[in-house]
C-alpha cells in the first residue's frame, strides 16, 4: 500500500530533463538523453553494471557535476546555480558516497556536526538531532570515538546520519555498500531505507547489486548512459 | 572549541611538522624584525636624544646629507643668541676620531656649561674644570672602559695626546661610548675653527617656533631651523636607517610568508577530497576560504608570539652583554608591535591566498569521481 502511495504521489523532488555529458572534450560520452523523475518518500534505485554512467548520472541529479546539455530541478531549484545549491546541500540534500568520506582526526559526534556548521543550525538543535540519529544508527556509544577507531560498517553509518542531520528531504547515495562485505552492505542498506522511510525521504541511489532492489519503491536500469527502464519490483 | 576552530586545529595537527616550520618561519620573521627595528629605533633615539637636551629646535646647514658635514660658523650661532625670542643656543661640532684599537669613536666639541656636560653624572673628575684645562679631554663611561682609560692618564686620540679631564656618565649610549672636548680645543683638532656642526636652540616661549624659523631662514647663512619632531622625521639618516631597518624585516618576515603558502598549499593539495567532501555538507565558498585563512591565522599568530618571545628575549641578551651595553636600546613600541603584527599577518595570510582560491575553486565531483 504504501508503496503504491508514494509511486502515485505527484509531489516531484527531483526531475531531469534530457540530460546529456562526455568526458574528455566529448570523445567519452557518458549519459545520452537521460531523463527521470524523483516522488517525495520514493526509494529510487539507479541500477547498472560498472561503467554504465549510474553514478554519472546521480552526480549529475545531485548537481554534484554539471550536464553538457539539459536540466535538473531539486525542489524547483536549479543545482547548478552557486546560491540554490548551497540553499539544497545545507538544507534539502544529503549524500552517502561509497568511501565514507568521513574526516579522520575528527570524532563521530565531531563530523556529524560538519552539515550542521554549514547551515549555522542552533547548538541545542544539533544536539538531539546528533543523539537521535546516533542512537537510531546503534552508535550512540560510539560519538566521541575518532573515524579511524570505528569500523567499516560503523563508518558507513555515521555517514548516513551525516547525510541525514539537516533533514534532507533528498539523499543521494552512490553505491553506498560498495566497500563492504555481503552482510554488513545488508545491514547498512537496510539501515538507510528503514532511516529515510522514517523521516519521509527521499533516496535515489546509485547500485549494482540486484539484491537490494527489492527494498526500493522503483529501479531504473542505466545502460549506455540512458535511463532505459523503469522496473517497480 | 566551536566546530569551525576545531576544523582549523585539526589540520594543522594533522601535519604538525609542517605547521611547526611554517610557525617557526613567521616567528624567526617576527623576532628579527622586531630586533632590527627596535635596535635602529632606539639608536635613532639615542641620538635625538643628544640633539634635544633642553632644546626644542636644531639649526644646521641646509641641504647636507649628514650632520657631520653640517657647517654653521660662530658668527651665526651670536646671531642667534641675540634673537629675541631664544632662551639658549648650545653649539656643538660631531666628528670623528680614533685610537689604536678603535678606529671610529665620537667625538663632541662642547661648550662650558652645555646641558650634556651639565646633566651628566661624573662619575670621576670636576665639572667644573671642563675647558679650563688644556690638552684635556673628557670620557664617556664606556669609552674609558674600551679605551682602558682612567682620570689623570693620557690617551693617544689620533695624533694627539690628551689627559684624561673626567669620565661622565650621560643618558645617552652613544654619548657615553664618546670623548667629549671643549669647543675651541675641538675646532682646532678637526681644523674647523670658528665652526660648529649643529646648535641646539630653546625658546622661551613655544609660540615663537614660526617667527623663530623664519628668523633663521631670512639670514643669508643658508641655515634651517627645524623643529625636533620636524629634524626625526625629515633628517635623511634617520629615514634611511628607519626604511631599511622595515625593509629587512619585511623580507625575513616574506620568506616565513612563502613557508606559509607552502604550508596551506600541501595542507590543501591533501585533502583536497576533504574539502570536496565540506563543499558537498553545504560549506560555501567563502566558508572554504575562511577555514584556509583560518589556519594561515593560527601560524601567523602562533608564529608572531613565539617571534615576539624571542625578539624579546634576544633584545634582553643583547642589553645584558658587555659588548653592547650603551649602544643598544631597544626600543619595543606599540605602534612597532602593531605594525609587525600587521605585516606577520598579511604575510601569512597572503601566503595563503592562492590556496585558498584552489580550495574555493575545487569541484567536488572531480574530488570525488575516482574515489
Amino acid at each position: 500500500m504504501e508503496k503504491e502511495r508514494i509511486i502515485n504521489s505527484s509531489e516531484v523532488v527531483v526531475e531531469a530533463k534530457d540530460l546529456w555529458k562526455s568526458f574528455d572534450n566529448g570523445r567519452i560520452e557518458v549519459i545520452r538523453g537521460a531523463s527521470l523523475a524523483v516522488r517525495r518518500g520514493e526509494i529510487v534505485a539507479l541500477w547498472g553494471r560498472s561503467g554504465s554512467g549510474k553514478s554519472t548520472l546521480l552526480h549529475l541529479l545531485s548537481g554534484l557535476d554539471v550536464p553538457d546539455r539539459g536540466s535538473v530541478a531539486i525542489l524547483g531549484l536549479d543545482p547548478m546555480l552557486e546560491d540554490a545549491r548551497i540553499t539544497l546541500r545545507r538544507n534539502h540534500i544529503g549524500f552517502v558516497f561509497q568511501l565514507h568520506n568521513l574526516i579522520p582526526d575528527l570524532t563521530l559526534e565531531e563530523n556529524l556536526r560538519i552539515p550542521a556548521m554549514a547551515s549555522r543550525t542552533p547548538e541545542l538543535q544539533v544536539r538531539a538531532r546528533i543523539q537521535y540519529l546516533a542512537s537510531e544508527v546503534g552508535l550512540a556509544h560510539r560519538l566521541t570515538h575518532r573515524i579511524q577507531d570505528l569500523s567499516g560498517g560503523e563508518r558507513q553509518r555515521t555517514a548516513i546520519c551525516r547525510a541525514l542531520m539537516n533533514n534532507p528531504k533528498v539523499v543521494f547515495a552512490d553505491e553506498p555498500t560498495g566497500s563492504l562485505d555481503e552482510d554488513t552492505g545488508a545491514d547498512v542498506f537496510e539501515l538507510l531505507c528503514r532511516l529515510v522511510e522514517q523521516e519521509h525521504v527521499s533516496v535515489v541511489v546509485a547500485t549494482h547489486e540486484r539484491r537490494f532492489m527489492e527494498q526500493c519503491h522503483r529501479v531504473i536500469r542505466v545502460s549506455h548512459g540512458r535511463a532505459i527502464s523503469q522496473l517497480v519490483p | 572549541m566551536n566546530g569551525f576552530a576545531r576544523l582549523v586545529f585539526v589540520n594543522l595537527r594533522r601535519h604538525k611538522i609542517r605547521a611547526v616550520i611554517s610557525i617557526a618561519g613567521i616567528a624567526f620573521g617576527v623576532a628579527a624584525m622586531l630586533m632590527i627595528v627596535s635596535i635602529v629605533l632606539g639608536a635613532i633615539g639615542m641620538f635625538q636624544g643628544i640633539l634635544a637636551k633642553e632644546s626644542n629646535y636644531v639649526v644646521f646647514e641646509r641641504n647636507v646629507s649628514d650632520l657631520f658635514f653640517s657647517s654653521v660658523g660662530m658668527d651665526q650661532i651670536q646671531a642667534l643668541r641675540a634673537l629675541p625670542d631664544v632662551e639658549r643656543v648650545d653649539p656643538m661640532l660631531v666628528g670623528i676620531v680614533s685610537s689604536p684599537d678603535h678606529p671610529i669613536i665620537t667625538c663632541f666639541g662642547l661648550e662650558t656649561g652645555d646641558p650634556r656636560i651639565r646633566r651628566a653624572s661624573w662619575l670621576k673628575g670636576d665639572p667644573t674644570h671642563f675647558g679650563a684645562m688644556r690638552n684635556t679631554v673628557y670620557l664617556g663611561t664606556r669609552a674609558a672602559e674600551f679605551l682602558k682609560a682612567d682620570l689623570g692618564q693620557t690617551i693617544p686620540i689620533g695624533k694627539g695626546t690628551f689627559a684624561v679631564g673626567g669620565i661622565i656618565r650621560t643618558e645617552n649610549g652613544f654619548e657615553d661610548g664618546g670623548v667629549f672636548m671643549p669647543l675651541p680645543m675641538a675646532q682646532t683638532y678637526f681644523h674647523r675653527e670658528n665652526i660648529v656642526s649643529v646648535a641646539t636652540v630653546k625658546l622661551r616661549h613655544d609660540t615663537d617656533g614660526p617667527a623663530f624659523k623664519k628668523a633663521v631662514e631670512a639670514s643669508s647663512g643658508g641655515l634651517v631651523a627645524l623643529q625636533n619632531e620636524e629634524f626625526n622625521q625629515s633628517y635623511s639618516q634617520f629615514r634611511i636607517l628607519h626604511l631599511t631597518s622595515w625593509a629587512v624585516g619585511i623580507c625575513s618576515l616574506l620568506l616565513g610568508g612563502m613557508g606559509v603558502a607552502n604550508t596551506m598549499l600541501m595542507s590543501v593539495f591533501s585533502r583536497i577530497r576533504e574539502i570536496a567532501i565540506l563543499r558537498v555538507c553545504g560549506f560555501s565558498k567563502a566558508q572554504i576560504v575562511a577555514l584556509v585563512f583560518g589556519e594561515a591565522g593560527v601560524v601567523a599568530g602562533i608564529g608572531a608570539a613565539a617571534g615576539f618571545a624571542i625578539g624579546i628575549s634576544g633584545l634582553a641578551i643583547m642589553n645584558s652583554l658587555p659588548q653592547f651595553q650603551g649602544y643598544v636600546r631597544a626600543d619595543v613600541r606599540a605602534d612597532i608591535v602593531a605594525a609587525i603584527l600587521f605585516t606577520a599577518f598579511a604575510t601569512a595570510l597572503g601566503g595563503a591566498l592562492y590556496p585558498a582560491w584552489f580550495a574555493a575553486a575545487t569541484q567536488p565531483a572531480d574530488a570525488l569521481r575516482f574515489e
